[in-house]
């Protein structure tokens, strides 16, 4: 099972929001940090094959992201996701259920497990609405990982979740992290610290820096500060 | 039920729980029972003196005088019978001035005529001989009081084709029209078709709040995606393009065709049940006056409901295409009210080909007056009537707004917001 | 930043700053001049008017003006059928804080949801009464009436249509109210139509009472449903100038 990304580029008229990205990902949990505006939605998207490359190409066990096979194996859970005011939580995953190609029946049964495992099943037949914001990013979490996928990607998935919640969150990801590549983008360093193999720092739109925690060497909120304190000096001046 | 199955159930389900379309509806449908019984409810009663007549039972009376003469042929029996009810109820009234004095009577030269007709339940015949002949003021009443079956018919025929040839100046366009009126069987066989022209006549209100609901119902059906922020979550699942682009317009479709039919049937059922449902097989010029058309009322409104539903998809493809387009139900409402706004303006003949295609506009149809625009266009030498063209046209339109849909959908992007 | 910039950022150390706060005291604008005036903020709300809900009043205005260009003067109704489309603009822009979630931001701050919405509901309801004074000016000749029931004519489902979608406003929450507001103006233009199309009776000189009689009530009861928005946003407004 293998993500590759080559020579990826992604330009808005005169903003490279992506610059020329080559990656090989392998099964495991893969942190995404970045300061805002990075670029790191923009990969996250293309890799989900909503937004068009402008230049490069990604392929997932030898298959292009724009074909109906690759999404099949993906789950994806995007920063400013939003529901449908007036489903209930189940009514909801199994919408996503039937998107996702799964089976009525099956459908059924894992989505009570999921909402069990976040924590939602006392909320089922709730309507979302009236759900708070770490409710409703639990059922988000809930429809990404509904097709079991082999490919897992994340945008800022524990804002809003309480610490309790937080480490509930870090053990899912980190058991689907053995079978599945996840990619997590967060502004939370913990996150990251706790449970990823692999960290890549992303800045205007290229990778500054790629490995293990230990190639870290250091506090991994300083090393970000570290990599960071640049921008902020030469902003100053601005 | 399969996995498209449940998509398009969700996709009904989320253009079934607003509740602006219920509520549209139920507003809708009690204005359009209002419409249709119209005469009864708010027109007054007819005064005579002392004589005091409901509309209702004038009415009442329209029914009841016609179910002796409904399928009958309107031959010189016909007409006799008529005139000896007129001249009976005129010697019964001679003494009664209100009934006499008429004002509405005077121009009939037959004073009385008027409220004659409606005491003897013959106001519906009246009308509608009298619009469809033809003469001035007094040979009007005079040929249906006096004339020859003969006489009677060449009027009508004299009138329509004043009329033909006024839209169509050129004479194979004219003949076009005539050979179809020619056409129609004589004598007629008449009918009661009070009913039948309520509803080809308040049809436009059904096709109003038939569009209310599809706009209502279909404006989000692509851009509430992107206003609910759910379109990265969708586009990135494995049924996300195509499969959900397929369920949300084949469900778009059905709504707007099913909606559409309810109401039609309610509107068209409330007249038959208020006026009586004769003369389904009765030539159509019992309730359309003016229409060359040789169809039986039944054959028309088969027409309407046909064109209902090419109307609603129509309708339908067009809102969910701009949906698609604009990604945001604002300005899809507003290009669509716009336009059934600009739909009460008819453009001036004098503005030729432009008038003609304007015409086409579907609020036209469904309504009586699309049976009886004359203009054709001609096309390579043939001669094609506003129907059949607007058949071509709406499913021509119809047809590339899906198409436009599914194949740009596929590489719709979610860009930032 | 360019690399020359941040070269010569590298080579150069700015001064650092003398008498900042001196200086930033001075620039302090007085206490009363703080306090922005009613006007000044009546006219700061009319550019966060929706473009659509000018463009779509703008439209209505065209297309009344066409009706009286094209029609002839028995087709008062058309004119009066199309008053209730300008009312769309008030009842849309009422809600426009609710349909985007700024509502909760915006009753926090110093000009509150409430100056906000009434500050443009007033805006919006000047633009449309000079848009029918338009229509009335230009209408009555055309179809052969005095100017005041000419603007009873087509104030009147105006008002109608205001008061109905205030109260819809109120009762439905977010994108449903805007599609009651769409539902209600067809609605109302549509009966109009169809009075006239079918009794021919709505413009008669002797129904002059029962419009102004309709005009009072629904300014009365567009009133009463904009003072009950106001209140509904929990916020007392005190008008000075009032």
């Amino acid at each position: 099972m293998e993500l590759v990304i080559d020579r990826l580029s992604k330009q808005y008229n005169n903003k490279i929001a992506v610059d020329r990205l080559s990656l090989k990902l392998k099964s495991g949990v893969v942190g995404l940090l970045g300061a805002n505006g990075a670029g790191k939605t923009t990969l996250m998207r293309m890799i989900c094959g909503i937004l068009k490359p402008t230049g490069g190409t990604i392929t997932f066990n030898g298959m292009d992201v724009s074909e109906e096979m690759f999404r099949d194996a993906l789950g994806y859970l995007p920063q400013d996701f939003g529901y449908y005011p007036n489903f209930t939580g189940k009514e909801f995953l199994l919408y996503m259920a039937a998107l996702k190609g799964i089976e009525r029946n099956a459908a059924r049964k894992k989505c009570d497990v999921l909402l069990k495992t976040v924590g939602l099943d006392h909320a089922a037949n709730k309507k979302i609405k009236t759900y708070s914001g770490g409710m409703k990013q639990r059922l988000g979490i809930a429809q990404a990982v509904l097709n079991d996928p082999k490919i897992l990607i994340l945008d800022e998935p524990t804002a809003g979740l309480d610490p309790k919640e937080r480490v509930r969150f870090r053990n899912l990801i980190a058991e689907l992290g053995k079978d599945a590549i996840v990619i997590l983008s967060t502004h939370i360093v913990s996150d990251v610290e706790h449970i990823a193999d692999r960290i890549l720092l992303m800045k205007d739109g290229q990778f500054v820096f790629d490995g293990t925690l230990d190639d870290v060497g250091m506090d991994l909120e300083e090393f970000y500060m570290q990599h960071f304190e640049e921008d902020e000096e030469g902003e100053q001046y601005e | 039920m399969s996995n498209f199955g449940i998509l398009c159930k969700t996709e009904f389900k989320k253009i079934l729980c607003k509740k602006a379309i219920w509520i549209t509806l139920v507003l809708g449908l009690a204005f359009i029972l209002v419409a249709d019984m119209s005469d009864i409810l708010f027109n007054e009663s007819y005064y005579y003196g002392d004589l005091k007549v409901p509309i209702a039972q004038i009415e009442r009376m329209g029914i009841e005088n016609s179910k002796e003469v409904n399928g009958k042929p309107m031959d010189e029996a016909f007409y006799e019978r008529f005139r000896l009810q007129m001249s009976d109820e005129l010697e019964a009234q001679k003494d009664n001035p209100a009934v006499l004095n008429d004002p509405s009577s005077l121009d009939a030269g037959y004073p009385g005529f008027w409220p004659v007709a409606e005491l003897t339940g013959n106001s519906w015949f009246v009308q509608n001989e009298i619009r469809r002949i033809g003469a001035s003021n007094d040979e009007r009443y005079n040929l249906l009081m006096k004339g020859s079956v003969e006489e009677i018919e060449a009027a009508k025929r004299n009138k329509l084709e004043i009329n033909v040839t006024y839209d169509c100046p050129k004479e194979d366009e004219a003949d076009y029209w005539m050979s179809r009126y020619d056409s129609i069987p004589k004598p007629y066989i008449y009918s009661y078709g009070h009913g039948y022209y309520k509803y080809f006549s308040s049809s436009f209100v059904t096709i109003w709040l038939s569009f209310l609901i599809i706009l209502i119902g279909l404006a989000g059906s692509f851009a509430d995606e992107n206003t609910f922020r759910t379109d990265a979550l969708i586009l990135s699942s494995r049924y996300g393009r195509k499969r959900i682009c397929r369920a949300k317009l084949l469900v778009g479709l059905c709504f707007s065709v099913i909606s559409t039919m309810v109401i039609m049937i309610i509107c068209f059922v409330i007249p038959m049940l208020v006026y009586g449902a004769e003369g389904w097989n009765t030539p159509v010029q019992n309730a359309l006056i003016g229409c060359a058309f040789n169809m039986t009322i039944g054959q028309a409104v088969i027409l309407t409901f046909v064109f209902g539903i090419l109307v609603s998809l129509l309708w339908g493809s067009t809102v969910m295409l701009l949906s698609f387009g604009f990604k945001n139900i604002v300005p899809v409402m507003a290009i669509h009210a716009a336009a059934l706004m600009l739909s009460v303006f008819n453009l001036p003949d004098s503005m030729g080909i432009i008038s003609q295609i304007w015409a086409l506009k579907p609020a036209y149809f469904v309504y009586q007056g699309m049976f009886m625009e004359y203009r054709l266009f001609n096309i390579a030498g043939l001669l094609i009537n506003n129907l059949q063209m607007a058949a071509v046209v709406f499913i021509l339109v119809t047809v590339i707004s899906v198409v436009a849909t599914a194949r740009f959908y596929r590489n719709v992007q979610v860009a930032s917001r | 930043m360019s690399d020359l910039k941040k070269k010569l950022q590298m080579g150069f150390d700015a001064p650092a700053p003398i008498r900042k706060e001196e200086f930033l005291e001075h620039l302090n604008i007085s206490e009363n001049a703080n306090k922005s005036n009613l006007e000044g903020f009546l006219f700061s709300q009319i550019g966060y008017i929706s473009k659509s809900a000018w463009v779509f009043s703008l439209l209505s205005l065209i297309v009344a003006m066409l009706g009286i260009r094209y029609s002839d003067q028995h087709m008062i109704w058309i004119i009066s059928g199309m008053t209730p489309l300008l009312a769309l603009s008030i009842a849309t822009e009422s809600s426009r804080s609710e349909r985007y979630g700024m509502a909760e931001l915006e009753a926090t701050t110093k000009h509150s949801l409430a100056s906000v919405v009434l500050a443009r509901l007033f805006i919006i309801s000047i633009a449309d009464l000079v848009a029918m004074l338009v229509i009335t000016l230009i209408g009555y000749k055309a179809i052969g009436r005095t100017a005041v029931p000419t603007m009873l004519y087509v104030i009147t489902p105006f008002l109608i249509s205001v008061f109905l979608e205030l109260y819809s406003v109120r009762k439905l929450r977010g994108r449903q109210s805007f599609y009651a507001c769409i539902a209600i103006s067809f609605l109302v233009s549509l009966s109009i139509y169809f009075i006239e199309f079918e009794f021919k009776t709505l413009y008669k000189p002797e129904f002059i009472s029962a419009w102004v009689a309709a005009a009072i009530l629904a300014l009365i009861g567009v009133m009463v449903q904009g003072r009950k928005i106001i209140k509904n946003t929990e916020e007392i407004v005190v008008w000075n100038w009032l």
